[in-house]
């Protein structure tokens, strides 16, 4: 399915950004909630890939419909990786790190079940502002 | 979540030096204690990246900032601002421009130093689906610039915007462009430049596993604006994730047509091969690069001619940087006048740096050019771990040298960094404290130099390899004042007369740490440098902790009486420093 013009291009742009925009404002109409792992090679060295997996199994052994774990690249606070971002809809996404393959149990019932703040983390604070395309 | 007030208080290393664990838990007690505990809900939080100013406590959704708070302060906040709804004007934040107390987070100056240009959509968009990178108007400056734009539009929009290749040379982008424009051949290529060596760098790295369709989509934009129609990209074998994302990323973007022929109908064909380096820090000078895609040796070749007059295959060839190429999508959508009111006037933008070393907040961090070391450090860094004293910071890599605390409010762009001795390079930042020994440093650095060093030239081949000697032999405590004059003697013969970069720069390191720390090298060189901790009568009390930590056991003493450490047998561990109670232990 090649672009063949600009037009095209914003066509299909606007298609994805309602999916994506969940992610972005939190502003979606339907219960999905997202969390996204920071897997660059660094995150994946502190374990996010355990915490990543064990986000997908908990999900599944709970039986968990409105969630979707997404890998996403450095969030650049190496301090603090592995780093895991909530995005539920009508809130601002929260960022909580590190949350260790041990600690998924915990954080799925917090954030998740409860809808809550995951009591046992340390919530992080985005540090920067970025160029707006 | 009910509750009706949250209170942030911060558990950066930082903050909790200063006590910020201790409010946390009396805060969430008082509360309970009120019966409010439900209704107020007490969080801790990471670092907010401003820890002069900590300990840090916020509350919403009033959005308030208390700084400086101190665990006297809590009863206040819980009775004026939790019950009464009352501001304590008192812990706002008072901004040295304005004299004017700031309330709300959002206003404050520091906050926020880092501005994200080519970090983006990094940690952002998931970097293995290319319609995320769609949705961030991912290819509309490709399918702008095909539709809208000549290639010499495209140069202009370039030369304008400032931007300079964010290597370490700082070349114009647009000039480098327009020379590949000029050449009137057929064949021509755009590399993307991925081999990153400098110890502890990983900026390129992050971004090709966090955003791998930027780069591309640059590349493409490139190849147009040079007219070049084949891209590659020289990345070194080591960067397994992001040599996987970068393929998966191209081929989703020649699923859309975003590679391949008949770019958006434009008539311009353009596609990326990626090849692997194996990993030599030489490769990451052009020519080097070039010579190792040929499949020759990755040795540099004479400049000129360069490489946009004749680079991979003798044919005119464009070689960029990845920061510097995930920058080019965001000047075509936002405009050059846009990338122009960033930065100082000669250096344009951003700057992505890995922060390393003794500073609380290690991470990857995106400030515009003309930020203050300082600022980077202290504030988005978090200063000094455990409260020690500021020492150095190594900018540059094993091409560039140390900047002390008197410089650390030059504001960093590339000429700045240059007239201080020290290069931007391509992005490694790495923090010293006062443990930390000069000469060690540079010995490191030289190790890595003269290891790395291809041979072709002998002042680089062999001069490393004598400067690494003397540093061994300073560190053994072997040396002679004679060392030192050898040493700067070597090292500024190496400078001037090495074929590359590699080894015009290898000197640095040990020229601008001899240039501060002089005192350093000749305490090695006079052999008085101490090796040993030792203990200072006056202060000792007897108390036979340090002792007691001892792993060689070289302290001895009895009880209630002055200690003494066996210098011969001393280790230097510090175990000694860190379990006395009343300071009497001196470092070495």
């Amino acid at each position: 399915m090649a672009v063949k013009s600009l037009e095209e291009l914003r066509k299909l742009r606007k298609d994805y950004q309602e999916t994506l925009s969940l992610r972005k404002q939190g502003e979606h109409e339907g219960d999905q909630i997202e969390l996204r792992v920071g897997l660059g090679t660094c995150g994946i060295s502190a374990g996010a890939k355990d915490t990543f997996l064990a986000l997908l199994e908990e999900i599944d052994k709970k039986k968990i419909k409105n969630v979707k774990v997404v890998g996403v690249g450095c969030m650049g606070q190496c301090t603090s990786e592995p780093i895991v971002e909530v995005r539920k809809p009508d809130h601002e996404p929260l960022l909580y790190g590190p949350i260790r393959a041990d600690m998924v149990e915990g954080f799925i019932e917090d954030t998740v079940i409860n809808e809550d703040y995951y009591k046992d983390g340390t919530l992080l604070i985005k540090t920067f502002e970025k160029a707006e395309v | 979540m009910k509750e009706r007030m949250t209170v942030l208080v911060c558990g950066g290393t930082g903050c909790i030096a200063s006590d910020s664990d201790v409010m946390l838990t009396t805060m969430q007690e008082k509360l309970e204690e009120l019966g409010i505990d439900k209704e107020v809900r007490v969080l801790k939080t990471g670092c907010f990246g401003f820890c002069g100013q900590g300990p840090i406590i916020k509350i919403q959704p009033d959005n308030i900032f208390y700084v400086k708070v101190k665990l006297d302060d809590i009863d206040d906040i819980i009775q004026e601002h939790i019950i009464k709804g009352r501001i304590v004007k008192r812990l706002l934040f008072n901004d040295p421009k304005t004299h004017k107390k700031v309330k709300a987070h959002r206003h404050m100056d520091f906050y926020k130093k880092q501005f994200r240009i080519a970090l983006r959509n990094c940690g952002i968009i998931n970097p293995e689906d290319i319609s995320e990178y769609i949705a961030a108007r991912g290819y509309e400056a490709l399918a702008i610039s095909l539709q809208e734009y000549s290639p010499m539009d495209v140069i202009n929009m370039m030369k304008d915007s400032g931007l300079r290749g964010r290597g370490g040379g700082g070349f114009p982008t647009g000039l480098k462009w327009e020379f590949t424009y000029k050449q009137d051949v057929k064949d021509k290529y755009i590399i993307c430049n991925a081999d990153e060596g400098d110890p502890g760098a990983f900026m390129d790295r992050s971004i090709l596993e966090g955003d791998p369709h930027s780069v591309l989509e640059a590349m493409a934009i490139g190849g147009y604006a040079t007219g070049a129609s084949k891209g590659k990209i020289y990345i070194r074998a080591e960067y397994p994730l992001a040599i996987k994302r970068l393929e998966i990323a191209i081929k989703q973007a020649r699923e859309y047509g975003f590679l391949g022929t008949n770019l958006f109908g434009s008539g311009f064909d353009f596609d990326v091969e990626i090849r692997l380096g194996a990993g030599a820090f030489v490769c990451g000078e052009e020519t080097a690069l070039i010579n190792s895609m040929t499949g020759l040796r990755g040795e540099p070749s004479k400049k000129p001619p360069f490489p946009s007059e004749a680079g991979y295959k003798n044919k005119p060839t464009s070689v960029n940087n990845v920061e510097t190429l995930a920058n080019i999508p965001a000047i075509i959508l936002k405009g050059s006048e846009w990338f122009n009111t960033i930065g100082t006037p000669m250096s344009k933008g951003t700057k992505v740096f890995a922060l390393a070393g003794k500073v609380n907040n290690i991470g990857l961090v995106e400030v515009p050019m003309g930020t203050t070391l300082r600022e980077i450090i202290y504030e988005i860094g978090g200063g000094i771990i455990g409260g020690k004293k500021f020492k150095a910071v190594q900018t540059g890599g094993p091409s560039g040298g140390v900047i002390t605390e008197e410089h650390l409010d030059t504001p960093i762009d590339y000429e700045s960094l240059k007239a201080i001795g020290s290069m931007m390079g391509s992005g490694g930042m790495i923090v010293l404290d006062e443990d930390d020994d000069m000469v060690e440093i540079s010995k490191f650095y030289l190790d890595f130099t003269q290891e790395e060093s291809c041979g072709k030239c002998t002042p680089c081949r062999i001069g490393t390899k004598r400067m690494h000697e003397i540093l061994e032999r300073l560190t053994n405590m072997e040396g002679t004042p004679e060392d030192l004059d050898i040493l700067e003697d070597l090292a500024n013969n190496i400078k001037y007369s090495s074929l590359c970069g590699l080894g015009q720069s290898a000197p640095n390191p040990v020229l601008s740490t001899m240039e501060y720390f002089r005192e350093e090298y000749e305490a090695y060189a006079y052999r008085t440098k101490k090796t040993a901790y030792t203990i200072i009568e006056d202060k000792c009390i007897g108390c036979t902790k340090c002792s007691r930590v001892c792993p060689v056991d070289c302290i001895s003493g009895k009880v209630k009486q002055v200690h003494i450490i066996d210098e011969e047998a001393c280790i230097a561990c510090g175990a000694c420093f860190e379990a006395c109670p009343v300071n009497a232990i001196e470092k070495p």
